[in-house]
């Protein structure tokens, strides 16, 4: 930083006063003992990150963690503040923390009213979780905190997982993690990412384990690949024994686990007497199975909505149906327990499903029996086929899971325990989005345009919020959805089919000002206006991670342009197709008369590939969207004749 | 102005008729017609609809009370069963939920079960509560008391607002001001009774300036709260405020304290130089140097002693902009403080007095007999400009002699100038230099973004598919009083097309306008783009000896009636040299709504414009 002189004649004036060092200073924590090599591409740099887990008993635990992190810089400063949660079952003690500059001359220490202690329940309604957070307000990069607490658990079903690397772009000088327990209450371990074994020892009774991982350099993130926690070194640890409130289990097998849960859920689907007449009422002209599910299901989501309250035990229990039948609501958990209880009363046979829900369908440590997920589904077997409900959904049509929960492996709770299941995974057909377009042009290049958009699968989720959305949300929506430069919406419309697998169609008329770019008495036509290929890649660099398409999709678009009177094409563009491992594209364009037809199918195929077929995934892309920026050229037709 | 006792006068006169009208709604009585209906003209795509909102003023109580009559018109509607509330401990909340079932209204009670409350940070506290049994259809009704007045009335919602109205009863024990926002017209105004009725949903819109000063709404200040036994005093006109200020020993009173390490470094500095502007640019650097802001936007300083918070290094906005104004003070400026709302605070009402509104304070000082407004929390903002969050409507000066208001305007603009020398080879690459500069605001914003040479240019490449960069060079990152610059050399395989027998030739590689932002027809708030805006281009061609020119983009020079916006752009060629320039500037911040129209057909004229190519052709 170039400051002016006086500045700089101040600041040492304040140097001179205070350089001597106290013993509250850290004068290790400089900034400048720091490798280059740790320093590039890293926003913050963990100096250590130290973790020791500690179990005491059954249900009893402490975690003591150490973290002293340097910011580098302001995309880093997230890493400056203090947050770790807590519940019913687990308390945060003896906060330390403490602000570095960047020679590791001690700043500020924050104690007391600046520890804030705030409430997680934001996105429900009530929950006991909450958090402890620190804010330290500095700025002044680069700058070092560091921070110490103790986590003390009652109840241990989750042990924390340890991280080697915090973030993208965060680099570690040293990370150690280390637990021990008494021989006689076993933890397991999972190595994700690791080489070398950990350093074990018993002493009196007590096994330890220690891992320490050091000179981990940055690393960037990377378009298609796994989530960052599935792909850094990390250790997994569980327990094999546990207790939860008095309710004991063990994590020895799938099964085991899904008897625990078992066991929260039983005796909780008792409904009453005028829900189970109603039941009865609902389907008793209908002995088709399929048509009972989708009533009772329409019958749960008009009866009910999602809430979420996450008290103590309740972060794993459901409420009792007859609960969630006296008030209308529930979270997930209450809400498949209730329809759940409603196909029982049906005597269809349905059973209650754990799954790790989010846009990503990555797999589960299969090998590795423990709590791995974060929502509850149902799933309904009838014959030759398998029903999954989403029971927190209004919308939902019967048997439509999403992108929320499609492809992935799944803990089904049964009288006998727990038992591994996939949820469905839609294929190439199903995840389909077809375009039909009329685009009428005029001399000045203006058009006036028709589209017509079938939407299914992961195409229909997209679509699910314009729907959803009040009619001006709605317009601003299709504006921005809509990537035409400047455009007017003359008149829309929107149908959706409640099916199992359902579809958005969207309608469309625009008028477009400029649709083709003028070059002299030329107009050039953008081919794909409406639907291009979007993806931003890495260009220079070593690829780190494979690449991951997690769904596989296509897309079929087929526009007529009408061209405007006396414009003839110049230039008719070859037929093209791509074919890859990844996916296939093909565009062609064909004359008729005074019209053109462009017709473009593109597919990607679901998978994982390796990261040596980087160049290839790059040429595939960006030949697609060199592809989807074809333009054509029109000209009047005496002009051609000069 | 429109003081508190006119308020009160009116109060007397009118306030006999107001507190003899029927409250709009009673909690618990619901129509059976409005359970019956299904859609509402109003906006036959809501969710749900805000039937009535209504809140009273316990004067006696000293106690607020909001009810709340809310149809759920969809299932995607269903979450306004689910409410939260802030408020002390005390909050008392009831509920009841209607549901109609063979033509008879079926009533649930809102369980103490389904009440959650919790403190949810400190020492406040947030009320949940879930409705029981609402489906598409119902109609909740929830009642909801807390201590005091609210400190906001929005007459507006994400849902249409059918009937919103506020009675705020004549008391003894408290008085207060109330400053009204908003687009949408009352329908009753009645001394101490305000009625809205047919409040459309508010909607956000692109370039506005904090949704907050667009929402229909009241906002209050307490000035006076008399129990017995208890008095506490408010302001009631900007005198009041200014004493305020003047007194406080957290503005006037710190400000005045003696103050003998500023009074040394004003005197180092003015030993510096001999230039005004000079010493005051060294005093903010000063700061810049010495302070860090913590973000906190605060109307007074944190401590008594300024000394001690720049010891510390580290404090709000006002500790900073008061050292300034005491070291500006101590160097001979004649200097006063001004306090303002800031932009994501709200406009500040100069008819309304009210300390509330008020959350900064900035240094105004006469340099060379002009006077400046000054900011010393933001080591990327240059001298004179101040930082976007205080460009906001109007200032109030605090000083004995010269109390007032002043513009917060800005001499500033989100200036860049990109300057393009390429050639263009026989196999259709691009080579050569691209030079661009960032003046004043788009030098703040771009130095704001900033983290690394090497980020930098991995974003700009992977933004720009053809263009490979062979060397690469950015100035001024750091000396904020000269523009940001960044100058490349660069190959571009992409921007070329040939179609057999001709070859187009985008003018501008990448750095265009791309999409109208106004494409959307109607507009129901000002644009605010907080600062004017200008981009100068100019990119020079190089085509090879055997390639001739067929046809040059024309030459365009559009501009709005009131010349608030322009456009002039014009290619020429002399040789195998060709030449664009252009010039897009927006001469003012604000637009109103009658003007946006022709804002967004400026918008598409530079757009058709930029994108129009270069036609060229190979000579046999």
């Amino acid at each position: 930083m170039s400051r002016p002189f006086l500045t700089s004649c101040l600041l040492l004036f304040f140097f001179i006063v205070t350089s001597d060092l106290k013993a509250s200073d850290k004068p290790e924590y400089n900034v400048a003992h720091i490798s280059a090599e740790l320093i590039k591409g890293a926003n913050a740099v963990v100096r250590l990150d130290e973790g020791h887990f500690e179990r005491q008993g059954i249900s009893k635990a402490v975690f003591t963690h150490t973290l002293v992190i340097t910011i580098l810089n302001k995309k880093g400063l997230k890493w400056s503040y203090f947050r770790e949660t807590y519940d019913k079952f687990s308390k945060i003690k003896n906060i330390d923390f403490t602000v570095y500059n960047e020679s590791g001359k001690r700043i500020k220490k924050i104690k007391g009213e600046d520890i804030h202690d705030l409430s997680l329940t934001s996105g429900s309604l009530f929950s006991d979780n909450r958090y402890k957070f620190i804010d330290p307000e500095y700025q002044e990069y680069p700058f070092t905190v560091a921070y110490s607490y103790e986590e003390v658990y009652d109840g241990l079903l989750n042990i924390p997982t340890w991280y080697f690397y915090p973030d993208f772009n965060v680099s570690v000088e040293n990370s150690i993690y280390t637990i021990s327990y008494p021989l006689h209450l076993q933890v397991k371990v999972y190595e994700q990412q690791l080489n070398d074994k950990p350093i074990a020892s018993t002493d009196a009774g007590i096994v330890q384990y220690k891992w320490e991982l050091q000179n981990l350099t940055a690393i960037k993130s990377e378009a298609f690949e796994k989530p960052i926690h599935k792909s850094v070194p990390a250790i997994f640890i569980s327990p094999v024994d546990f207790e939860m409130d008095g309710y004991s289990g063990n994590l020895l097998s799938w099964k085991d686990f899904g008897s625990w849960i078992y066991q929260l859920n039983s005796g909780r689907d008792i409904l009453p007497v005028e829900t189970k007449m109603e039941i009865k009422h609902i389907i008793n002209d209908t002995p088709d199975q399929y048509e009972q599910i989708d009533r009772l299901y329409k019958f749960m989501q008009e009866k009910t909505r999602y809430v979420s309250v996450q008290v103590g035990i309740g972060s794993w229990q459901p409420f009792e149906a007859a609960y969630v039948d006296k008030y209308s609501y529930g979270d997930c958990k209450a809400l498949t327990n209730y329809m759940h209880a409603i196909l029982k009363e049906a005597e269809i046979e349905s059973y209650y499903t754990i799954v790790y829900a989010g846009r990503n369908n990555q797999a589960l440590r299969k090998e590795f029996p423990s709590n791995q997920f974060n929502h509850a589904i149902l799933c309904v077997p009838v014959e030759h086929d398998t029903i999954w409900l989403e029971c927190t959904s209004q919308s939902n049509p019967m048997g439509y899971i999403g992108s929320f929960t499609d492809d992935r492996e799944v803990l089904i709770i049964t009288e006998k325990g727990g038992k591994m299941g996939h949820t469905t995974i839609y294929s190439k057909d199903e995840n389909m989005q077809q375009l039909n377009a009329e685009v009428v042009l005029d001399e000045q290049g203006n058009a006036h345009a028709f589209y017509y958009s079938q939407n299914m699968g992961i195409h229909y989720d997209a679509m699910v919020p314009l729907v959803m959305s009040n009619e001006e949300k709605r317009q601003d929506a299709i504006y921005k959805y809509l990537d035409i430069p400047s455009f007017t919406i003359i008149s829309y419309s929107l149908d959706e089919k409640k099916e199992r697998l359902p579809a958005i169609n969207l309608g469309l008329e625009v008028k477009a000002t400029n649709y083709c770019t003028k070059a002299g008495n030329r107009l050039l036509l953008p081919l794909n206006q409406a639907n291009k290929f979007h993806a931003q890649l890495n260009r220079n660099g070593v690829r780190r991670s494979d690449i991951l398409i997690n769904r596989s999709y296509q897309e079929v678009d087929s526009v007529v342009y009408t061209l405007p009177e006396k414009y003839i094409v110049k230039n008719i563009p070859n037929q093209v197709e791509i074919i890859s491992d990844f996916g296939k594209y093909s565009a062609n364009v064909s004359l008729d008369g005074s019209t053109v037809l462009y017709v473009r199918r593109l597919e990607m195929n679901k998978g994982s590939y390796p990261k040596t077929s980087y160049e290839e995934f790059k040429d595939f892309v960006s030949s697609i969207v060199k592809e989807d920026n074809k333009k054509l050229v029109l000209v009047e037709e005496a002009a051609q004749t000069n | 102005m429109k003081s508190f006792y006119s308020l009160l006068l009116g109060v007397f006169l009118i306030g006999m008729s107001a507190s003899a009208q029927k409250a709009p709604i009673k909690f618990g009585k619901v129509d059976i017609d409005d359970l019956k209906r299904t859609v509402y003209d109003i906006d036959t795509s809501a969710e749900a609809i805000m039937l009535c909102h209504y809140g009273e003023f316990n004067p006696t109580q000293f106690t607020f009370t909001h009810m709340y009559r809310i149809k759920i018109l969809k299932e995607e509607g269903k979450h306004w069963a689910n409410q939260k509330f802030y408020s002390d401990y005390k909050g008392d909340v009831r509920g009841k939920t209607f549901n109609l079932v063979d033509g008879e209204i079926v009533v649930d009670k809102l369980s103490n079960k389904s009440i959650f409350k919790e403190e949810f940070y400190d020492n406040d506290y947030m009320i949940n509560v879930a409705m029981p049994n609402v489906k598409v259809g119902s109609i909740i009704d929830i009642e909801f008391t807390h201590f005091s007045l609210p400190y906001i009335w929005r007459f507006q919602s994400t849902i249409p607002v059918l009937h919103s109205e506020i009675r705020v009863p004549q008391s003894e024990y408290v008085t207060f001001q109330k400053n009204a926002f908003g687009y949408e017209p009352l329908s009753i105004i009645d001394g101490n009774r305000w009625v809205a009725k047919n409040m459309p949903a508010f909607v956000e819109e692109p370039y506005i300036n904090s949704s907050e000063n667009y929402i229909t709404k009241f906002e209050f200040d307490i000035s006076e709260i008399y129990f017995p036994g208890f008095y506490k005093s408010y302001a009631k006109t900007w005198e009041n405020i200014d004493k305020y200020f003047d007194e406080s020993s957290l503005f006037g009173v710190t400000m005045r304290n003696p103050n003998f390490l500023f009074k040394h470094i004003a005197d180092d500095i003015n030993e510096k130089s001999t230039s005004e502007i000079e010493r005051v640019k060294l005093a903010i650097d000063t700061l810049y140097a010495a302070m860090n802001w913590n973000e906190r936007s605060r109307r007074v300083a944190s401590n008594l002693d300024l000394k001690y918070v720049f010891k510390e290094g580290e404090g709000n906005s006002s500790d900073i902009n008061l050292m300034l104004i005491v070291l500006l003070e101590k160097m001979g400026f004649e200097v006063y403080p001004v306090v303002l709302s800031t932009r994501d605070h709200g406009l500040l009402s100069t008819f309304n007095p009210s300390r509330n509104k008020l959350n900064y304070c900035v240094a105004y000082a006469k340099i060379d007999d002009a006077f400046y407004l000054i900011d010393a929390t933001d080591e990327h903002v240059p001298f004179p400009l101040l930082p976007k969050r205080c460009l906001n409507g109007q200032g109030r000066i605090l000083s004995k002699e010269k109390s007032g208001w002043v513009n917060l305007e800005t001499t500033g603009k989100n200036k860049s100038v990109l300057f393009f020398d390429l050639q263009l080879n026989e196999d259709l690459v691009i080579k050569g230099k691209m030079s661009y500069a960032d003046y004043q605001y788009a030098a703040v914003d771009f130095r704001k973004s900033y983290i690394s040479k090497e980020e930098y240019l991995e974003a700009f490449i992977n933004k720009r598919p053809g263009l490979s960069i062979n060397e690469s060079d950015i100035a001024n990152i750091n000396d904020i009083y000269e523009p940001v610059k960044r100058n490349f050399e660069v190959e571009i395989t992409d921007q070329c097309f040939d179609d057999g027998s001709e070859i187009y030739l985008n003018v501008l590689p990448y750095d265009r306008f791309k999409n109208n932002p106004f494409n959307i027809k109607n507009r129901k708030y000002p644009v605010d783009y907080a600062y004017p805006y200008e981009e100068t281009g100019t990119v020079k061609f190089t085509i090879p000896d055997n390639f001739e020119i067929v046809e040059l983009p024309k030459k365009a020079n559009v501009v709005m009636p009131d010349k608030s916006v322009s456009f002039i752009y014009s290619v020429t060629a002399i040789g195998k040299t060709i030449s664009v320039n252009y010039l897009f500037k927006i001469n003012k911040s604000m637009f109103i709504q009658s003007e946006y129209e022709m804002l967004s057909m400026m918008y598409d004229h530079v757009i058709a414009k930029q994108a129009e190519p270069i036609l060229l052709k190979r000579n046999e």
